[in-house]
């Protein structure tokens, strides 16, 4: 044998070795916790971390397989080509079946790693469990790339071109939003495990809702990221101005981004208050499962979208073999074991947790929705071959009005006690909220003509949830009682989950804004122009100027140049472009986009005509960066509440103080 | 050698994994009630430094402490597992089993089953850079596109590789490697006619706007070296077919034959299309006087260089088939029959005698929606794609039958004939 070294070869060998490991973890450790001996227990945490270690040796071993172009590697070959920019050749090792399954087992392991690192104060026995229930999902995973996606297989003789990446993903985007989908999917695994360890444990640890809060609050905060990342992508990329579609691939991210909200609202009832306990877990399992089954819509292929890059039906199976396993597993250890779990803590039905319970119920309801129109679709084509798709008037008959009284209550919970609170005191203090709310009613209704009260009561609710989260601030810092004195102080001085779950709450109110004014009082124009002809959008005057080719790294593209003028005065130029990628022989629109404070200009290019015209689509979209700049709040709010690392007690006000009128509470 | 070194080193780290902390001293682990005291009194003490510290109030700090004392008080101690230390040594025995056997086994079993621990990494800028592999003729070709994408006005480096992406069925990129040849080289009959032929392949056959502007270049440069560029012409013959002018298309193909040098290589080729075409125009006689039938449309255009997306009324005829019977006035058994043994020129005339015979009797008698569909296609299987315009523009606004009507509009948008490509609604 000749002294060559394959970093290939080891890569492969590397991901081998991590299922032989992970399996040892699923085992090993559950089996010195049930005994309490402490040496089995260990090893949990040193096969996590050795584990961790082969997975990104092996993910590092693909990425420079695709850096180098080396073709040899059947993957590599499929999905790149050596005249990509290096970023896509990094992003493009994602970009595909086998890769983003492989950027899933890495995030997994990386979960499990920073659990087995810093769960130095966890109960042994339940760390030791939680990282076993962990491995068995990566083990899982693994046997998945390993039978049925394999990355590393090689190809002899090597091919000298590869067959490059779908030009739709070659795009910035890529290297972003999978990454973040993935850490939001992933990062519910470990409150999964954690609630699957409880029940195996037969006990809730007192630092069990400690624990996985964070771990829940992280995941849903890259969740919301990735979703809000794919959104935009799709808005900018696919040329017709849509943020959102209601595509079972969407609405594969958002089931578990709404369970997960509903787990963390539960968590923080948990954390506080004890109470909820057999609901929390639930949720969890809930939670997790839907991004396994997210995860399956998406890899198996059952859907035809440009996310279904995967057609192979044995890989199909296979995940509905693991979805089926984790899913009805843990179900079924959860009604075998939840019984013998102690409930927690009692509360009164108006009181902050029942508010949490309330947010939690509609969250539900409008998981269950999205839930069947997603798979109805699907099941109605498996049962008789019939294919209807279910689009935005299903959700806005069911989804919309679910989320209206859940919206409305949003900056109540906060304004309620622990245990029992004030329904009518709550309303009271939240006086300027409501004003402001109505004001923005009016000023909506004048500045659009009164054309329908449906958009400006929108608009109403996002300011509410703004003004309500404000409201909140500044009724703790004392200022809605009168107290001015001690006001700036008390204000600085409130914990930073106050302001965290201000600044996520009225996060989501700029986002309801940003939906609303979009979706009620966007314009679109669509013309065929000649050069120097010209078509309004809004208050916009766009002229057709002239096309010029152009060529890309990897593509040719043709440069249809416009000027836009308001009011006869010339504001900016936008180039929306069209592009061929020749690998592919496939086509692509790119859209230009001109930001105007928080409304933009959305111009994209459609069919070429033989008289030398071109169809030109220009939206003008009010306030629609609100929507993920929104996003972008709630995720600020996410960060501020994990910096806030005290333990959390929500005690109920003492009796004698309860009639002062607001709630005492510490820690908060 | 190197790459089982390296496996190797990676399986006794993992094994190592797993022994280590085997080997480490046991130490007692606390009972969950003893874990969860340990939580609250941990919680206790941060209270305690947060209320010195002044970051919580007191009435605030007295209540969190009640709360904890509560939860202290009502932790659940019956649910305790005696730590098992009688099983602990054949506990470690087995797992270090299980690590020192079956890691190594299972990891390089699984590994055989799909690994190529034979195969080196090969890295395309190495393997650019290599020896050159004569037998892979695709990798030569990536080190000459190499070369190229650095000094794309290397002219004759892509006149070497033009042909070579022509055999090996790469037709749109041996087009554009000749488009750079005329860029950089300028233009001749020669280039022109393969940049034309490259086109017309990469388009599955069809003699594109662009490569038809290509042979009419190459037919025009044709010089005394050239002998009058007779492969440009011939694709100009077959565009001109294409387009429906066959009779335009034999005529070119004749004029080519009779120019051509007796001894011509060429020749054979010639005439043999020459034939078909003549084939197919008697073919599309008989087919006028078929009964309307699927087939119809495309018998004129059987060539193998027509795609099918260019004879739109494959579809379009088959709704039209409803009647059976030959219209009135249109052949007998016999008439066709005799067709079919006329010369060409012959059957021409008969054919268009009985289309004209047709069109002066719908002139007399306007509201015949059947007449109409036969003579619309009659004229457009003739290629006079003008007139079958017209007939339809006469038919749509003198045939009462509302469905006629339709049928006739769906023809023309199907025959796409000039300015009624769009079905009015």
């Amino acid at each position: 044998m000749n002294g060559f070294f394959s970093l290939a070869e080891l890569g492969h060998y590397s991901l081998v070795l991590a299922l032989a490991l992970s399996l040892v973890q699923a085992t090993v450790p559950l089996w010195g916790a049930a005994k309490r001996d402490s040496r089995l227990i260990r090893v949990a945490t040193a096969t996590s971390l050795a584990g961790f270690f082969y997975i990104v040796f092996a993910f590092g071993a693909l990425v420079v397989a695709y850096v180098v172009s080396d073709f040899s590697v059947a993957n590599v070959w499929e999905n790149s080509h050596s005249a990509k920019p290096m970023l896509y050749k990094v992003t493009g090792v994602w970009g595909n079946h086998e890769g983003s399954m492989m950027l899933w087992v890495l995030i997994l392991s990386l979960f499990g790693a920073l659990v087995a690192i810093f769960g130095g104060n966890l109960p042994e026995t339940l760390k030791a469990r939680v990282l076993a229930v962990q491995a068995w999902i990566g083990s899982a995973f693994l046997l998945f790339i390993l039978l049925t996606s394999n990355p590393f297989i090689r190809l002899d003789p090597a091919p000298a071109e590869g067959q490059d990446l779908n030009p739709i993903l070659q795009d910035i985007g890529l290297a972003v939003h999978p990454p973040f989908l993935y850490l939001g999917y992933v990062g519910f695994s470990i409150a999964f495990s954690f609630a699957a360890a409880a029940l195996i444990e037969g006990r809730v640890d007192a630092a069990w809702a400690r624990w996985v809060r964070p771990w829940t609050l992280t995941a849903w905060l890259f969740l919301t990221l990735g979703i809000a990342m794919g959104s935009y992508w799709a808005y900018y990329e696919l040329g017709w101005g849509g943020w959102w579609f209601w595509d079972p691939v969407e609405n594969a991210s958002f089931m578990p981004w709404l369970a997960g909200t509903a787990l963390l609202h539960s968590a923080v009832v948990m954390e506080k208050r004890g109470a909820l306990k057999i609901w929390t877990i639930l949720l969890a399992i809930l939670t997790f499962s839907l991004s396994l089954l997210g995860t399956f819509l998406v890899r198996s292929g059952v859907l035809t979208s440009v996310h279904a890059f995967a057609t192979d039906p044995t890989r199909g199976v296979f995940i509905l073999g693991i979805l089926v396993l984790f899913i009805g597993g843990s179900l079924a250890l959860f009604a075998w074991r939840a019984p013998s779990l102690r409930q927690g803590g009692l509360f009164a039905p108006v009181s902050r947790e029942g508010a949490l319970l309330y947010n939690n119920l509609f969250l539900v309801a409008a998981t269950a929705t999205v839930f069947a129109g997603t798979l109805y679709p699907l099941a109605l084509e498996a049962v008789n071959g019939e294919k209807i798709s279910v689009g935005a008037p299903f959700y806005n008959l069911t989804f919309a009005p679910l989320m209206v009284p859940i919206l409305m209550a949003v900056p109540f919970g906060p304004m309620l006690a622990w245990k029992r609170g004030d329904l009518l005191g709550a309303a009271q203090r939240l006086a300027f909220a409501m004003v402001a709310a109505i004001v923005a009613v009016a000023v909506t209704l004048v500045l659009t003509g009164a054309e329908g009260a449906l958009a400006p009561f929108g608009i109403g609710l996002g300011v509410w949830l703004i003004a309500g989260a404000l409201n909140e601030l500044l009724d703790r810092s004392g200022i809605t009682r009168g107290n001015f004195k001690h006001a700036l102080p008390r204000f600085f001085g409130l914990p930073r989950a106050a302001f965290a779950t201000a600044i996520a709450h009225a996060g989501l109110g700029v986002t309801v804004i940003g939906i609303i004014a979009t979706t009620a009082y966007q314009t679109e124009t669509i013309r065929s122009l000649k050069p120097g002809e010209s078509l309004e959008a809004a208050a916009y005057t766009l002229t057709y100027q002239d096309v010029v080719p152009r060529t890309g790294p990897n593509y040719r593209e043709e440069v249809f140049r416009i000027v836009v003028t308001r009011d006869g005065k010339a504001v900016t130029a936008v180039a929306p472009t069209k592009r061929f990628y020749a690998a592919r022989q496939m086509a692509t629109t790119e859209s230009a986009i001109k930001t105007f404070w928080f409304s933009q200009l959305y111009v994209s290019i459609g069919d070429l005509h033989d008289d030398g015209s071109v169809t030109v689509r220009a939206y003008y979209k009010p306030l629609v960066t609100l929507i993920w700049l929104g996003t972008l709040v709630m995720a600020i709010g996410g960060v501020v509440s994990l910096s806030d690392r005290r333990f959390r007690i929500g005690a109920a006000k003492p009796a004698r103080s309860a009639r002062k009128g607001r709630a005492a509470e510490a820690g908060a | 050698m190197l790459l089982w070194l390296a496996i190797a080193l990676f399986t006794a780290v993992a094994i190592l994994a797993v022994l280590l902390p085997l080997s480490a001293g046991a130490k007692d682990v606390a009972s969950g009630a003893e874990e969860d005291a340990a939580v609250y009194r941990r919680q206790l003490s941060e209270l305690e430094r947060d209320r010195k510290w002044g970051r919580i109030g007191e009435t605030e700090a007295e209540a969190a402490r009640a709360e904890i004392a509560r939860r202290l008080l009502a932790i659940d101690r019956e649910k305790t597992v005696e730590p098992d230390r009688k099983g602990d040594l054949w506990r470690r025995r087995a797992t270090a089993v299980l690590a020192l056997a079956g890691i190594p086994v299972f990891a390089v079993l699984l590994y055989m089953l799909q690994g190529s621990p034979g195969m080196p990494d090969q890295p395309l800028m190495a393997r650019l850079g290599g020896q050159p592999d004569t037998k892979n003729i695709s990798m030569l070709v990536a080190r000459v596109e190499d070369h190229l994408a650095r000094n794309p006005n290397d002219g004759k480096g892509w006149e070497v590789l033009a042909p070579v992406y022509m055999r090996l069925g790469r037709e749109a990129d041996a087009a554009r490697a000749y488009e750079s040849v005329i860029r950089i080289m300028g233009s001749n009959t020669a280039r022109q006619t393969a940049l034309g032929e490259a086109l017309v392949m990469a388009a599955g056959g069809v003699v594109t706007d662009r490569a038809r502007e290509a042979f009419q270049s190459a037919a025009r440069d044709a010089g005394e070296g050239d002998e009058g560029a007779p492969k440009a012409r011939f694709y100009l013959a077959l565009a001109a077919e294409q387009e429906g002018d066959t009779a335009g298309a034999t005529k070119q193909l004749r004029d080519l034959l009779e120019g051509a040098p007796a001894d011509a290589s060429w020749r054979p080729a010639i005439q043999e299309t020459l034939a078909r075409m003549e084939k197919a125009e008697s073919d599309t006689a008989s087919a006028l006087f078929q009964p309307a039938e699927p087939q119809l449309g495309p018998v004129a255009r059987n060539s193998p260089e027509t795609p099918p997306a260019n004879a739109p009324f494959a579809g379009g005829g088959a709704p039209l088939a409803g009647g059976g019977a030959p219209f009135a006035g249109g052949p007998s058994q016999d008439q066709m029959n005799a067709a079919a043994e006329m010369a060409p020129e012959d059957r021409m005339a008969m054919i268009e005698g009985m289309v004209e015979n047709l069109a002066s009797r719908l002139q007399d008698k306007p509201d015949d929606a059947e007449g109409w569909l036969k003579l619309v296609r009659s004229y457009a299987v003739l290629g006079r794609k003008q007139d079958a315009a017209d007939a339809a523009r006469t038919a749509l606004t003198s045939v009462s039958d509302k469905e006629g009507r339709r049928q006739i509009a769906q023809l023309a948008a199907d025959l796409r004939l000039p300015g009624l490509e769009e079905v009015p609604q």
